[in-house]
């Protein structure tokens, strides 16, 4: 195949390299051309994300609202976020995404590609569970809104019908239970990509350990426990860091549906960066806010980009 | 003997029993699906009631008028087609400009590949809140603010990292006397890049494509902070703004619209499902 | 070996340079522009508004040659961030909508707002006093004042009707129609938690207790821990349990969730308070003004209180630092003048802040006479009287109290808190 493409190398090409032998060099040129094909790119992300990600810890030690111009105020935003209510209900909130997500989405994901194999339709089932993470987190919120809505709303109207009305509740204005049903919308966002990892991971586990283990009489559950779960721990280490990254920084889904509401009970950290910014115009603390977050994200992220980049320098 | 066809039909009897189960997952699973496209089906007063969230659509036709009233009257159409100029021209700007990189940092003579390899890659690292402050003041500053030049910018950028990490592994899988024998033959760097390096990268790069324009129109804080006008604002913030912003329209036009904003990354996965959940290895499910 | 032709080289360094450094600004220079000397930019956080805009634009360009084109912003967090960023510099529009009172305060002490107290001179005293206090800071004008809004109770003719109810002119009459319905299975009252509209009951009762309190609290002379507060607080909580209003959760005033005017039209709900704009999305519901539905000022809980009704504007700003201003003064000038506000009323069916311009609709009508007849003092609504960040937290506790109404003390503790921080630092 590749042989192929060199036996069909243009002609032009020779005559190219024919008439650059006649001319002359410039040393320069030669030197810096390779470095010219990393200008876009480095110039792209260097004005688009870099520099805003240094500027925002700069933004974060001033006071801006965003008519004035910045001031310097040290530690204060920082400072802020031991006496700010919102903050605290901001961050037990998104430790609750955390739980849910670490417990509900990644449990139920491994034992989803454990199992969704054997079935004859798991292919099916597959595409079907992938299918609400192709939409977006604006299209979801909107969605499990119009699900959650107290009156004619799908929840509701299902507990209705199977005569457990009783357990009908305001799922979008009662804390903690907001939260609660917005982490719901997010698992059936984030539990696609999930399992399909974790079925990666089980197809490329080594075989001789499992059929050894086989040999030896182990029952699925002991296999499972004791052979499969180890064996797949470079995998379950990448999907937790991941899921632990995501649940982090959700946004899309809250603020779409409650905009962190009622009384901020439902806000998480990305939501209060957002709106301590944009609606109360406190910039600086809004960027203080995204600097802890990425702090937690960086100390979350440590195993996963170190096997990020073992990958990349196998290379 | 009597024992192994035990375990051989214990083994069906439990296939069936997790189909079963699964079956069961997956009608829930839906069930959400369901609402969107029943509900975008109904009339407006039809929708109101408190057993109407089960009850089915009287003339499901009625759909296409729903369709067609959300399409015209909120601005829907705008955010569509500005949506689908960013995730198209974003990612296609981005694999170009990765590739160029990639191609540099694996095959040319340069210092620091390293270097610049993880420079560009802390791309990925950060959340997207870190950027969205600065940027905001960076376009109100330059101009850019509410142009589709300066969308199509950012979401270039955000592209780029990823499909640097990609396209670098793949590039470095080619065989340099690939590149050698081109070069015997007199063929120049670009050349080679150009003629060769990106046709035989034609599978990772439809996967990254298929990403990318996914991340891309699904994406609301960007769109939300960066724009605000009909026909520049994309897809996803249209349809956040459409909830509060039309009083008197009622949930079937609400969910109309969103099975619109919905629809092109639902067929793209009904379409490509099998690479794009492959490709998530490919990717090692790199996070944003 | 690693040779390149000089033309690759040029091509790579050329592309390279213009998709990086030049792209975005080259691109950016391709955007809309913000609009010309005769056709100005009028941007504005009411997207549903933009044919009216348009076609007053259209009026004021055939009057005094300068009109202007809408450009709306969907979102008003985006807007108000955008406005407030740009406001220093001449990209901004010449022309923007903005909220009145201390909602405008921080754009005109930034020099964001053009001064038209000569405008507002020009007309005289066709404009009320208690309205142009709304725009006015340190004794200057700014803005125009683009809708006229007094708060007055909506209620169902048909269920008034039914029950044999008239329009209350005392509390203990409001009393009886709020018990005759709620022993009817009706939700007498609209509240909701949903968006800003917590504040709403708080603003109506206080204004109905005690007029001049709600000037002083809101103007940061009084305390929310001041008694007359916690009584009206006490009375919320009492109205709250006896189930006089429908549950926040479910209602709302936007399409997030069931709109008002659902369970309005169909007879479940009864009465709310709020802003004349409102008729716009109960007529689109299907409601046809003094037929379906009517209007009503609330009483005063006790008598002998001084007749005051709640009025909400905004003003249409010129832009300080517009490249366009003066064009954009006169063009301002025109709107404000009877011609210009008779087009636009016209148009919107709004009240005009003008007292010789007449409303269209008879159920504004209605209002505006009693209004002029019962000698009302006009107080601004309390999400524009008094600063933004005492607002946003009392409308957190008010929306706390709604769900869980069993403790007024901690809620205005924790306002006035906010308000004590906020106070000291505006000075």
């Amino acid at each position: 195949m590749k042989d192929a493409n060199l036996a069909v190398l243009p002609r032009t090409w020779r005559e190219a390299a024919a008439r650059r032998r006649e001319g002359s060099w410039s040393r320069v040129a030669r030197v810096t051309a390779p470095y010219l094909y990393l200008v876009p790119m480095v110039v792209l992300v260097g004005v688009f994300l870099l520099y805003p990600a240094l500027d925002t810890i700069w933004v974060s030690f001033t006071r801006w609202d965003g008519i004035n111009a910045p001031t310097f105020n040290g530690l204060h935003n920082y400072l802020q976020f031991g006496s700010d209510p919102a903050f605290s209900t901001a961050f037990v909130n998104t430790l609750y995404w955390v739980a849910g997500i670490m417990l509900l989405q990644v449990g139920a994901g491994l034992l989803l590609a454990v199992v969704i194999n054997a079935s004859p339709l798991g292919g099916l089932f597959k595409r079907i569970i992938y299918l609400p993470h192709t939409i977006s987190g604006a299209a979801i919120g909107v969605l499990w809104f119009a699900i959650y809505i107290p009156g004619q709303g799908m929840l509701n109207s299902a507990l209705r019908f199977v005569h457990l009305g009783s357990l009908q509740h305001n799922w979008l204005t009662d804390p903690p239970i907001n939260t609660f049903a917005m982490i719901l919308a997010g698992i059936w966002q984030g539990m696609g990509p999930t399992m399909i990892l974790f079925l990666v991971g089980l197809q490329h586990l080594p075989r001789d350990p499992l059929d050894a283990a086989r040999m030896d009489g182990a029952s699925a559950l002991q296999m499972f426990w004791y052979v499969t779960l180890p064996l797949l721990r470079p995998m379950t280490v990448v999907v937790v860091a991941i899921s632990l990254i995501n649940s982090f920084k959700v946004f899309d889904i809250v603020w779409v549906m409650t905009q962190g509401g009622p009384y901020r009970s439902s806000e998480t950290l990305a939501v209060t960066m957002y709106r301590e910014s944009f609606v109360s115009s406190d910039f600086g603390y809004g960027a203080s806010v995204a600097v802890l977050l990425t702090a937690i994200v960086f100390v979350i992220s440590v195993p996963y980009i170190r096997s990020m980049f073992a990958r990349v320098e196998a290379n | 003997m009597a024992t192994s066809e035990r375990a051989v039909s214990k083994v069906r009897y439990g296939r069936w029993a997790i189909t079963i189960v699964l079956a069961l997952m997956c009608l829930i699973w839906l069930g959400p699906l369901w609402t969107l496209i029943t509900t975008s089906m109904k009339s407006t007063p039809e929708s109101v009631g408190d057993t109407s969230a089960w009850s089915l659509p009287k003339s499901p036709l009625r759909l296409f008028d729903n369709l067609k009233d959300a399409w015209s009257t909120s601005g829907l159409a705008d955010g569509f087609k500005a949506s689908l100029l960013y995730a198209v021209s974003g990612s296609a700007l981005a694999i170009l400009c990765a590739s160029l990189g990639a191609y540099s940092i694996t095959r040319l003579r340069i210092r620091g590949r390293f270097f610049w390899f993880v420079l560009v890659f802390s791309g990925t690292l950060f959340p997207l809140q870190m950027y969205v402050i600065p940027l905001f003041k960076l376009y109100q500053d330059t101009g850019l603010y509410d142009t589709r030049g300066g969308l199509i910018c950012f979401y270039t950028a955000i592209s780029i990292p990823f499909c640097l990490f990609v396209l670098r592994s793949f590039f470095a899988t080619v065989p340099t006397e690939v590149q050698e024998a081109a070069r015997l033959d007199g063929a120049g760097d670009f050349t080679i890049f150009w003629r060769m390096f990106l046709p035989l990268a034609k599978a990772p790069i439809a996967v990254l494509f298929l990403f990318q324009f996914i991340w891309i129109w699904n994406d609301l804080l960007f769109g939300l902070v960066l724009s605000t006008s009909d026909g520049i604002r994309p897809i996803a913030p249209t349809l956040a703004g459409l909830q509060s912003q039309y009083a008197s329209s009622g949930q079937p036009l609400v969910l109309s619209a969103t099975l619109i904003a919905s629809l092109p990354t639902v067929v793209l996965f009904l379409l490509l499902g099998r690479y794009m959940m492959q490709g998530l290895q490919l990717t090692g499910g790199a996070t944003r | 070996m690693d040779t390149v032709d000089r033309r690759t080289f040029l091509k790579i360094g050329g592309g390279a340079a213009l998709a990086s450094a030049g792209l975005p600004w080259l691109l950016a220079a391709c955007s809309s522009g913000s609009g010309s000397a005769t056709n100005l930019q009028l941007s504005n956080d009411k997207p549903t508004w933009q044919s009216w805009f348009q076609t007053e634009g259209n009026q004021a360009k055939s009057a005094v040659k300068v009109g202007w084109t809408p450009r709306e912003y969907s979102d008003e967090n985006a807007y108000q961030a955008a406005i407030k960023t740009a406001g220093g510099s001449s990209r901004v529009s010449d022309l923007f909508t903005w909220q009145s009172s201390w909602g405008m305060k921080d754009v005109v002490d930034a020099g964001f707002v053009a001064d038209l107290t000569a405008e507002w001179d020009k007309e005289g005293d066709v404009y009320s006093a208690d309205m142009r206090k709304l725009f006015t800071f340190d004794g200057k004008t700014y803005g125009a004042p683009l809708y006229l809004a007094p708060w007055v109770v909506f209620y169902s003719k048909q269920v008034f009707d039914k029950y044999q109810l008239q329009p209350p002119t005392t509390w203990d009459e409001l009393q009886h129609v709020l018990d005759t319905l709620k022993g009817n299975g009706i939700a007498p009252l609209g509240a909701t938690v949903d968006g800003v509209w917590s504040f709403l009951w708080f603003q109506t009762l206080l204004v109905a207790s005690d007029p001049e309190l709600y000037q002083a609290v809101t103007a940061g002379h009084a305390k929310y821990t001041d008694p007359g507060v916690m009584d009206v607080m006490k009375l919320w909580s009492q109205m709250i349990k006896a189930g006089y209003f429908t549950d926040p959760s479910s209602v709302t005033f936007s399409t997030r969730g069931t709109n008002f005017a659902t369970p309005f039209k169909q007879g479940k709900a009864a009465m709310c308070e709020m802003g004349t704009w409102y008729e716009a999305t109960i007529t689109s519901a299907g409601m046809k003004p003094g037929v379906d539905y009517d209007a009503f000022i609330l009483p005063s809980v006790k008598p002998g209180v001084q007749n005051t009704i709640v009025i909400e504007s905004g003003p249409l700003c010129v832009a300080g630092h517009g490249r366009h201003k003066d064009n954009a003064t006169k063009a301002v000038g025109w709107f404000m003048s009877k011609d210009g506000q008779q087009e636009w009323t016209k148009l919107t069916g709004f009240i005009s802040g003008r007292s010789d311009v007449p409303s269209t609709s008879p159920v504004d009508k209605k209002i505006t006479d009693q209004i002029k007849s019962g000698n009302y003092q006009q107080v601004s609504r309390y999400y524009e009287a008094t600063p933004n960040d005492i607002v946003q937290t009392a409308i957190e506790e008010f929306q706390k109290f709604m769900l869980h109404p069993n403790d007024p003390t901690s809620i205005l503790n924790a306002i006035q808190s906010k308000a004590d921080d906020v106070w000291k630092s505006v000075g």
